[in-house]
């Protein structure tokens, strides 16, 4: 079973948040989607959308200060425009031209007990301009990037201290709509069949059918509120080959060489 | 592709795409048979179920607005293509592509061949949904033991120790539905089975779930699906059971429930007498039920009476005359020679529990009791 004593956060993924109405409902159908006891499982929490901000799924990272990322940033012009409140921590909503909102947590000693464990969470950012986003994005998280030699979606990661923070990558396509920069946060399941089945039975739609990745199977769904979500289900190590990179040097890398692209200890949901 | 000219060359190229989409639907199912689309028009491909989840795209990470797509297959967005998948006369899909003049041909043959492809993972999995139908009937039927039925719905994934619920499904169809519609692309697609026991039974749809937080947004969306396609859609669901004899007594509240009219409906109460005929048989239970109205049968076919209407309603109303004669739109003094009438004609005294039970229920096995 989890000793969230044992397990290390993620370096900079701290929590995630989904900003949906009613807020209560939607994360019963999460737990019950997920099949775990409580979001906090997860590291995840539901809040009724902060006024004139977001609503949806989004990653929380921690900054060690938010007026410092702000500053990293400041090439982007961002700014705080709203806050969550949990019961230990205040979060604040930062928003950019171009951009989406990003989540940012101020660090403080103790890791709390339902933060992300490794493994159970991933997200992604999609918009037009991957380029910019990465810069955007590694400035206010005080991160490093690797981008994935040949990826079809330009994808690329912001990384520290060999965890992944997040993936950045461009749609194919949106039929037929504005091309507008998103987050999806992806739920680390044993079967995302399984997943998709239960979630179709129960109002989700599929948007992105189960598609293979260098390292894991996923799907995007959007929830019965509209909420865009994923399931993933990473490989297994040993049918991970080598992934070729470019480190933000401009050299040559492997992925693996750089970042842990299997966070030990992984856990899955019925571990 | 070659490239030579002149019409037998034309011919060949036209063949070319057709037969590598085939190879494409043998080899990799929908993605591939998407992948391939993809390559030969160039615009973006996107297979749907009826419920609007996406099956196969190429590019695989496109977006789709289900919307948007069934806003174009309406006609009122010519930047996307959507064409109707059939099986047996049977929509069973959508394949929408970007807007293109080419490729027609090719398109035609794409729905076929997805048309063919879904229908042989359908066939796939024939022998694992025959069973769960099987093993629901026999259950439903009364033909197996407690310990059979507990083993035999194991097999087909439930916990019969654990609380669940039936729903039952129906909606008005144009035509007779064939059966060749599956209802989980995703898991048709997957090979694995539907986490969610869902069979079909006659023109019903028979859903059986854990009873947990999500049985009624199941319920919703299961109404949702059947109203997609067709009229009047209804589910019942029944209360929580456990065991054969839970589920027996699921199915028959569901029944109940479902008698309800559109929408989703759960028993307010247990109709015991609606479940007992139900359950026992609607013919023998008929004969014995016109037995019992009889001699009020008689006398309103002959006499152009309404005596069996104006008992309906005296029971409807609780046995109360104000109301029962304002129901009927007649005079207390007329109800009151009506109620004397069928207290003779039947001997027996009608106000008594005895009658009016088994009155209520006679009345109910002939159908006299409506649908509310």
């Amino acid at each position: 079973m989890r000793d969230t004593e044992a397990v290390m956060p993620d370096e900079r993924l701290h929590r995630t948040v989904l900003a949906s109405s009613p807020a209560y409902e939607a994360a019963t159908y999460y737990e019950w989607l997920l099949e775990i006891p409580a979001l906090a499982d997860v590291g995840a929490l539901v809040v009724a959308p902060p006024e004139e901000t977001f609503t949806g799924w989004a990653p929380v990272f921690h900054v060690d200060s938010t007026r410092e990322a702000l500053h990293r940033a400041r090439s982007f012009h961002p700014s705080v425009r709203a806050e969550i409140r949990t019961d230990s921590e205040t979060w604040h909503c930062v928003t950019a031209a171009g951009a989406t909102w990003v989540v940012l947590n101020e660090r403080s000693a103790g890791e709390p007990a339902d933060a992300v464990p490794p493994g159970r969470v991933n997200c992604d950012y999609s918009g037009p301009d991957v380029a910019a986003a990465t810069r955007y994005l590694g400035r206010l998280l005080d991160l490093d990037h690797v981008v994935i030699a040949g990826d079809p979606f330009d994808m690329r990661f912001l990384y520290a201290g060999r965890r992944l923070s997040t993936g950045i990558f461009r749609m194919s396509a949106i039929m037929r709509g504005p091309e507008l920069p998103y987050w999806i946060v992806y739920f680390e399941v044993a079967d995302i069949h399984v997943g998709i089945s239960r979630a179709v039975a129960s109002g989700s739609r599929v948007r992105i059918p189960p598609s293979r990745s260098p390292f894991n199977t996923y799907a995007v769904l959007a929830d019965p509120w509209g909420n865009l979500f994923g399931f993933s289900t990473m490989l297994d190590p040993a049918d991970i080959g080598e992934i070729p990179a470019i480190g933000s040097d401009g050299r040559d890398q492997v992925l693996q060489q750089l970042v842990d692209v299997h966070p030990a200890p992984t856990v899955l949901p019925h571990s | 592709m070659t490239h030579n000219t002149g019409p037998v060359a034309a011919g060949t190229e036209r063949r070319e795409p057709i037969r590598d989409l085939v190879r494409h639907a043998q080899g990799g199912g929908l993605p591939s048979v998407a992948q391939c689309l993809h390559r030969f028009l160039g615009v973006e491909v996107g297979i749907f179920d009826l419920d609007g989840n996406i099956l196969a795209a190429s590019p695989n990470r496109t977006l789709w607005d289900y919307d948007q797509l069934l806003r174009a297959r309406e006609g009122h967005d010519n930047r996307l293509a959507v064409r109707t998948v059939l099986h047996h006369d049977e929509t069973i899909a959508l394949l929408a592509t970007g807007a293109t003049t080419d490729g027609r041909e090719l398109l035609d043959v794409a729905e076929s061949v997805i048309a063919m492809e879904i229908a042989r993972l359908r066939a796939r999995q024939e022998g694992r949904r025959e069973l769960a139908a099987t093993v629901l009937d026999d259950i439903i039927a009364n033909r197996l033991s407690e310990q059979d039925s507990l083993n035999a719905l194991r097999r087909i994934g439930i916990d019969g120790n654990r609380p669940m619920r039936v729903l039952l499904g129906w909606c008005r169809r144009s035509a007779p539905r064939r059966g060749s519609v599956p209802w989980n692309l995703h898991a048709l697609m997957s090979d694995r089975p539907d986490p969610l026991v869902r069979v079909d039974l006659g023109e019903n749809v028979l859903m059986v779930i854990p009873d947990d937080t999500m049985a009624d947004r199941i319920a919703r969306t299961l109404h949702q699906h059947l109203a997609d396609q067709g009229a009047e859609a209804t589910v019942g669901v029944s209360l929580p059971h456990t065991g054969s004899n839970g589920l027996r007594a699921g199915y028959y509240e569901a029944m109940s429930a479902l008698r309800e009219g559109r929408g989703v409906h759960y028993p307010a109460h247990v109709d015991l007498a609606r479940i007992l005929v139900l359950t026992l048989g609607a013919p023998a239970l008929d004969e014995i039920a016109r037995r019992v109205l009889g001699p009020l049968l008689d006398y309103d076919s002959t006499r152009g009476g309404a005596l069996v209407p104006t008992l309906r309603e005296y029971l409807a109303c609780n046995r109360m005359a104000t109301e029962t004669a304002e129901r009927l739109f007649i005079h207390r003094n007329t109800l009151r020679y009506r109620l004397r009438q069928i207290s003779e004609l039947l001997d027996i005294d009608i106000d008594s529990t005895w009658a009016t039970t088994n009155l209520w229920l006679a009345l109910t096995v002939l159908g006299e009791v409506s649908d509310r």
